[in-house]
């Protein structure tokens, strides 16, 4: 990180240094170039009041106007009808400078040396005048210029490398902390990580971090719990299977035979519900689609539960009313199975026998009522909040429920976002269970819900 | 034997009653902690399984609350709960053994009839008494080397009576040891029981001390 932070300042340090560079460069040769020009105007004036008053140019006079010249600076002054040479300044080459009479720039390289120069002719006189300037002059200049830049910029470099180099180490060191921490971790470690020593820059990374593993936390936990309850809820079934099936087996007259046959029957109806219900309940997993937007006809839902409870019901006498209006639920057509069977299927194992149980369905703009009635021996209140436990029995409750069947229904009530509630009803023992399930966000055929 | 069977699993505990009736115990089965703890402070049992996952008081609960009664009553616990912890905590609290769910009735009855001959003192799985011999591993009671045919509870008459051969057996006890809480006891059940023993066992095998009970002697 830090080496890509310093190759990074180096990077803009190059381009800078080449921006800087041209910006010099342009700007001193024009300026460069003004002061060449400068010169010959000056040069030529001396040339031309030299010429005025002898009208001929004694070269000798003319090397007066090199006082004004700064020392690289050469000249050559000829005439302009017949190019002869008339001046030359000491240090300027043989050769003429340029060929044109100007005014204005040229180059010249002359025995090797580079020259910039500025031809300019006197409206006075017939003189024509060149000055020329060393363009290696003007490179040392220009070079020493960008010296005196570079070598604070080199030195602003180098510390801003290091400091760059020492904040992000310090920075990144909780990183690099938390990396260690989780590298060296176990599959189950879930823990916080430690964000108190973050700075403001990765602290939202550390804190998001952080949600992501108790989040992950909590589906592990609650999977783990679930199969180890499943697995432990599902040794005493296959327990009873086994010692009747032996205790059948054992038997020595065909009644008792019978009779531990019968019982081997009902262990094993009992356990493939415990399966399908643990099957249900997995399937409710946070996370899952329960159809949430979508709405049911309840009375598809219902027929079909009331089909499946038929058989439970008439063997106990058991009479199921449904009243209410049976248009549209909020959920899939299979959580809404699982909601109204199972609340159903609970209250008819737990009436006597000849018991009653009601739904009633009632909705309204926001919401749907279901609510479930029986006249069974009902939840004691102190145990109401605990009902919904998985495997919770009523203790004393003889009706052999795989104690799963409140946990699926809270579960879907859960998922569809509604609330449920345990009550007695107002005259004589029983349950009342009322679901409210909210429309919010539901999408229904010929109308669009609050 | 009398065994108190604490499992409030419906089914299972049906049974594991049957099973264990189809093998001459009398058991007595109750589904809650309140209500063994009801039975072990009025009723002597050879043995009792407990189930650990009960609703109201936990089965370990209730074993301790035996232990410190000073009852040494052997307990086999009978559970779904089959990690070491479990099992280690199990017979930390006083248990006998541990049998983890599913099990075999088989495997339950030889660890019942084990456990109460430990506890007897006798490690020998075979009693004899003069020309009588009970196999307690095999339930067999010989009479001059010949299988007797005996019935579950006349085995278990035999058996209480040899267990504690040359002392005296009151009638009470061996009615305790036949019959359940819901057993019917016909007034005269232990004297026709006594009467078939004597018929199939030889007229001597059995002394009737006449108001206290009965004794079978040690060296005949």
């Amino acid at each position: 990180m830090a080496i890509a932070v310093a190759g990074a300042a180096c990077m803009v340090f190059v381009i800078l240094g080449l921006l800087v560079d041209r910006a010099v460069s342009s700007s001193t040769a024009v300026q460069f170039d003004e002061m060449l020009q400068q010169q010959a105007l000056l040069a030529l004036r001396y040339a031309d009041h030299e010429y005025g008053e002898g009208e001929t140019v004694v070269p000798s006079s003319l090397a007066t106007t090199a006082v004004v010249m700064p020392f690289e600076v050469v000249y050559q002054i000829k005439t302009r009808a017949n190019h002869q040479l008339l001046y030359r300044s000491p240090g300027s080459p043989q050769a003429p400078l340029a060929v044109g009479d100007g005014p204005g720039y040229s180059n010249a390289t002359i025995d090797g040396r580079s020259w910039r120069v500025y031809s300019l002719s006197s409206a006075a006189t017939p003189l024509v005048i060149h000055v020329a300037e060393p363009l290696e002059y003007r490179d040392a200049l220009l070079s020493r210029t960008l010296r005196a830049v570079a070598l604070p910029l080199l030195f602003a470099l180098v510390l801003l490398t290091a400091l760059i180099a020492v904040v992000t180490e310090r920075a990144f060191r909780p990183v690099r902390r938390i990396a260690a921490d989780l590298a060296g971790r176990g599959a189950d470690d879930l823990s916080a990580v430690n964000t108190a020593a973050m700075p403001i820059e990765t602290h939202a990374l550390g804190v998001a971090l952080n949600g992501l593993l108790a989040r992950h936390a909590e589906v592990l936990a609650r999977e783990r719990r679930f199969t180890a309850d499943a697995a432990h809820e599902l040794r005493t079934p296959l327990a009873a299977v086994r010692v009747q099936a032996q205790v059948a087996a054992r038997a020595t007259t065909a009644g008792e035979t019978r009779r531990a046959l019968d019982k081997l029957q009902a262990n094993i109806d009992r356990t493939t519900h415990l399966m399908s219900q643990l099957l249900s309940l997995a399937r409710l997993e946070p996370g899952s689609s329960c159809g949430a937007g979508q709405a049911t006809q309840a009375k598809i839902v219902v027929d079909l539960v009331l089909e499946d409870l038929a058989q439970a019901a008439r063997d106990k006498q058991v009479q199921i009313t449904i009243a209410g209006c049976l248009q549209h639920l909020p959920g899939s057509p299979e959580v809404l199975y699982l909601l109204i069977r199972n609340l159903l299927e609970n209250s008819v194992q737990h009436v006597g026998e000849g018991g009653r149980v009601a739904l009633e369905v009632s909705t309204c703009e926001q919401s749907a009522v279901l609510s479930i009635s029986d006249d069974g021996p009902g939840i004691p209140s102190a145990e109401r909040s605990r009902a919904f436990e998985r495997f919770y029995r009523i203790p004393g409750s003889a009706s052999g429920g795989s104690g799963l069947g409140l946990s699926i229904v809270g579960r879907v009530v859960e998922l569809l976002a509604g609330d449920i509630e345990l009550s007695a009803p107002a005259a004589g023992t029983g349950l009342v269970v009322t679901v409210r399930l909210p429309f919010a966000g539901v999408q229904i055929r010929g109308r669009t819900a609050a | 034997m009398r065994i108190l069977l604490v499992e409030d699993d419906f089914m299972l505990g049906e049974a594991v009653r049957d099973g264990l009736r189809q093998e001459g115990y009398v058991v007595d089965w109750v589904q809650d902690g309140g209500a063994a703890l009801a039975a072990l402070s009025t009723t002597a049992f050879s043995a009792l399984l407990l189930d650990l996952g009960l609703p109201g008081s936990d089965g370990l609960c209730v074993l301790r609350w035996l232990r410190q009664k000073g009852h040494t009553t052997p307990v086999v616990i009978v559970t779904a709960r089959d990690r070491v912890a479990d099992r280690i905590a199990g017979l930390d609290a006083g248990a006998d053994d541990y049998l983890i769910k599913p099990f075999d009735i088989d495997e339950l009855g030889a660890r019942l009839r084990a456990i109460t001959r430990r506890v007897a003192g006798c490690t020998e799985s075979t009693l004899t008494a003069g020309e009588v011999v009970l196999d307690m591993r095999q339930r067999l009671v010989t009479f001059h080397g010949e299988p007797t045919g005996l019935t579950a509870r006349e085995y278990a008459v035999v058996e209480l009576l040899m267990r504690r051969a040359g002392g005296l057996v009151t009638r009470a006890e061996i009615e305790e040891e036949l019959y359940g809480f819901d057993d019917e006891i016909a007034s005269n059940a232990i004297e026709v029981h006594i009467h078939n023993l004597r018929r199939k066992l030889g007229p001597r095998f059995i002394t009737n001390l006449k108001g206290r009970g009965y004794r079978v002697d040690n060296d005949r």
